[in-house]
């Protein structure tokens, strides 16, 4: 019998219904029972010791004694704090060579407390206890400033903006028709202005169809990086935060998957499904979730870490507040970032899963696939291979240029 | 040393069986009839009962997980191709020389081309050196690296006709190949041995080499890159997983008879035991290759190295 739960019973043979109900029971609910119940307990004297603090009452009898030693002056848990209403740094400190003009300066601060934080005394010794953080409209402005400042990022930006009013009003630009409709007399046509970048080897129109394929190949991106990212919260959420046996099997996992290259996976996984475009993007999904459980477990251990967390914590934030208030919107950043890399890379991945001609399938337009088919015109029309090459290249471009403007505007601290 | 070598080895084991048990499960997950599958549409009844109970598709999961793996565990038999009937490993070890071959050579070129150019980036950082060739790494990481051999393809094979369009019956075409996989993946070295050069040239050891009047290119590669190592021979070892996905692609473009080429056909095919062989087999050789960057790791660099003797 371990502390940390039973082993279970391999020799395990059950009579009947009843049986299998009870271990199921024992196998599953006792250990929540036990874990809720524990949590209550932790939740009740920490209310204790803070109504102890606040001198709403008295320390419970059982406690032992702490006796006040005169030396340090260190408030006994008798007498309760005074709580001032703003809290000073003793006179004396305003003759120390630091201080200008005799201005006291806080010499630590913890995290300012937020609305609905127990304020915690003692901790608190900023000069004016009440700095508010800015509101969120500010600092997305203030975002904005620093990001708006590297052209080549604003410039990705206004590309990323454009690809998706061109895929969103593709349909309108060009009709569906234009991009899948065979016409053998009008084959390999030279650009005009009917057919802006010509036609291909069954006449249909490259420009239409490139448009089209802008819809398929930002699906290709964005809704997986976005799964793969919710599903990296989830687990790694649940890795860092649970630690433990959660930790140990989550991560042992990612090594596993970690070992197969990403491509291979993303092969297996379309073997497996078969050819399509949903069963490519559910591959490209599966295959890059384990990378984004791992990052996303990196970065909110990295968090936890902090100090501003344990402040939050000393005051009291229950843990549902301090995930959500707290260690959520430090971590956005880094997610965002990710989320973006995660759109190119997905982009290049997806692209070259359809060349292969396990993607998409014909005749619908899309870049990759459009490359593998115009791949065996080489001889005769080389041009063809040029607009969709290039559509992937400027969307993945675009993306990157994004997605570094907005790493030196969340963090300055890594710009070079 | 030997103990951390011994340490790595026995880790290995676990993950390996890890990675089979994956592969197998995702290549089981196949919805429908396997042998309907492979037989098609108009197969009768009987014959693709009999297709199952040939290749022992009709028995349980776990049945059919364990009897591969001990055929991996005790014979190294990955099983027979559907198609061919021939044992899986024997078509991949054929194929392998071509395909280690070329990923060898691109990582070779890879850092050959990538960290010079981050190094003197790193050097002459913020002047027009290193505005250039930022901007170059940022369009390199932007090529996808089929289209940039089927551009390599059209100019040098077909418009001037110096190299060979297919094939690797001389060394010739391995060239098209390499250098369509390399250049466009040279680009996160240079960013990366750009930073991590970036990282080391701001420490004190750095001034004091340069105080006691070191030349600087004996700064540069004595002092500076040999810090600035660890994290590139990292990267290169993460590197030749890319590459390992990159080869299937350009395997396909330039007709090479390597794995990856067989890995595309079998999945095509939808020859299950060939596909389960490749990647159980490449992600072998991946974990290989990991544990050896670790190694050479630990031979570089003594603190890591203390971890372990101590």
């Amino acid at each position: 019998m371990s502390k940390r739960g039973r082993i279970p019973n391999l020799a395990f043979k059950p009579k009947n219904a009843d049986d299998i109900e009870r271990a199921l029971h024992d196998a599953l609910v006792t250990p929540i029972e036990r874990f809720a119940k524990r949590l209550e307990e932790r939740v009740e004297r920490f209310e204790d010791r803070i109504r102890v603090w606040e001198g709403k009452e008295d320390p419970p009898a059982d406690e032992p004694e702490r006796t006040p030693s005169d030396a340090d002056g260190a408030p006994s848990v008798d007498q309760p704090l005074p709580i001032p209403s703003k809290l000073s740094i003793p006179d004396h400190h305003s003759n120390h060579p630091n201080r200008v003009g005799g201005e006291p300066v806080p010499t630590f601060i913890l995290a300012p407390p937020s609305k609905g934080d127990t304020p915690l005394v003692g901790a608190w010794t900023g000069a004016d206890a009440h700095i508010t953080p800015p509101p969120p409209a500010e600092r997305l402005k203030e975002l904005w400033r620093s990001f708006s400042a590297n052209k080549p990022a604003v410039v990705g930006l206004c590309i990323v903006a454009l690809m998706f009013a061109v895929a969103a009003a593709a349909p309108l630009l060009t009709p569906f028709d234009m991009a899948i409709k065979q016409n053998v007399r009008a084959k390999f046509e030279p650009p005009s202005a009917a057919h802006w970048l010509g036609t291909d080897y069954v006449g249909r129109d490259v420009m239409a169809r490139v448009l089209h394929g802008a819809r398929v190949s930002l699906t290709m991106g964005f809704l997986p990086a976005l799964c793969s990212i919710a599903a990296g919260m989830l687990l790694g959420s649940a890795a860092a935060y649970f630690g433990n046996w959660a930790d140990n099997i989550i991560m042992r996992l990612c090594d596993i998957f970690h070992c197969i290259p990403g491509v291979l996976l993303s092969l297996a996984f379309v073997a497996a499904l078969g050819p399509g475009l949903n069963n490519m993007l559910i591959a490209i999904t599966i295959s890059s979730i384990p990378s984004s459980t791992r990052f996303v477990r990196a970065v909110i251990l990295n968090i936890v870490d902090k100090e501003y967390i344990e402040a939050a914590r000393a005051c009291g934030s229950s843990p549902a507040r301090v995930i959500l208030r707290h260690v959520l919107p430090n971590a956005i950043g880094p997610l965002i970032l990710q989320t973006v890399s995660y759109i190119a890379g997905m982009i290049m991945t997806g692209a070259g899963l359809s060349f292969l001609g396990l993607g998409l399938q014909p005749p619908n337009p899309e870049w990759g696939y459009m490359l593998a088919e115009y791949q065996k015109y080489l001889r005769n029309a080389p041009y063809l291979m040029l607009a969709p090459g290039i559509a992937i290249l400027i969307a993945v471009l675009a993306f990157n240029l994004m997605g570094d403007g907005l790493r030196d505007a969340l963090d300055p601290k890594l710009r070079r | 040393m030997a103990r951390y070598c011994l340490k790595r080895l026995a880790l290995l084991v676990p993950t390996l069986f890890g990675v089979i048990f994956v592969v197998f499960l995702i290549l089981a997950l196949i919805p429908g009839d396997p042998g309907r599958i492979q037989l098609g549409l108009s197969a009768t009844k009987e014959a693709v009962d009999a297709f199952n109970l040939q290749w022992g598709l009709d028995r349980p999961f776990f049945a059919r997980f364990f009897s591969f793996l001990g055929g991996v565990v005790s014979r190294f038999d990955f099983g027979r191709s559907y198609r061919t009937n021939a044992p899986v490993l024997n078509e991949i070890v054929a194929r392998l020389p071509i395909t280690a071959g070329i990923a060898f050579y691109s990582v070779l070129t890879v850092l050959v081309l990538g960290v010079p150019l981050g190094i003197l980036s790193a050097m002459r950082r913020a002047t027009f050196i290193d505005t250039s060739v930022t901007v170059y790494a940022m369009f390199l990481s932007a090529i996808p690296i089929f289209w940039f051999a089927l551009l390599l393809l059209y100019v040098f094979s077909l418009a001037l006709g110096m190299l060979p369009t297919h094939g690797v019956e001389s060394w010739r075409g391995y060239i098209l190949p390499i250098a369509a996989m390399s250049i466009p993946s040279s680009s996160g070295f240079i960013r990366l041995t750009r930073v991590t050069m970036l990282d080391v040239v701001y420490q004190e050891y750095i001034k004091t080499a340069r105080a006691k009047g070191a030349r600087e290119s004996s700064v540069i590669w004595k002092h500076a890159f040999k810090n600035a190592m660890l994290p590139i021979i990292n990267g290169a070892g993460l590197m030749f997983s890319g590459l390992l996905g990159g080869t299937v692609i350009i395997e396909t473009i330039f007709t090479i008879p390597g794995v990856g080429r067989l890995l595309v056909t079998a999945i095509q095919q939808r020859d299950m035991p060939v596909v389960m062989g490749c990647t159980i087999f490449l992600a072998m050789i991946f974990m290989l290759i990991v544990l050896l960057i670790d190694i050479i790791y630990a031979t570089i660099d003594p603190r890591i190295r203390a971890r372990f003797t101590s």
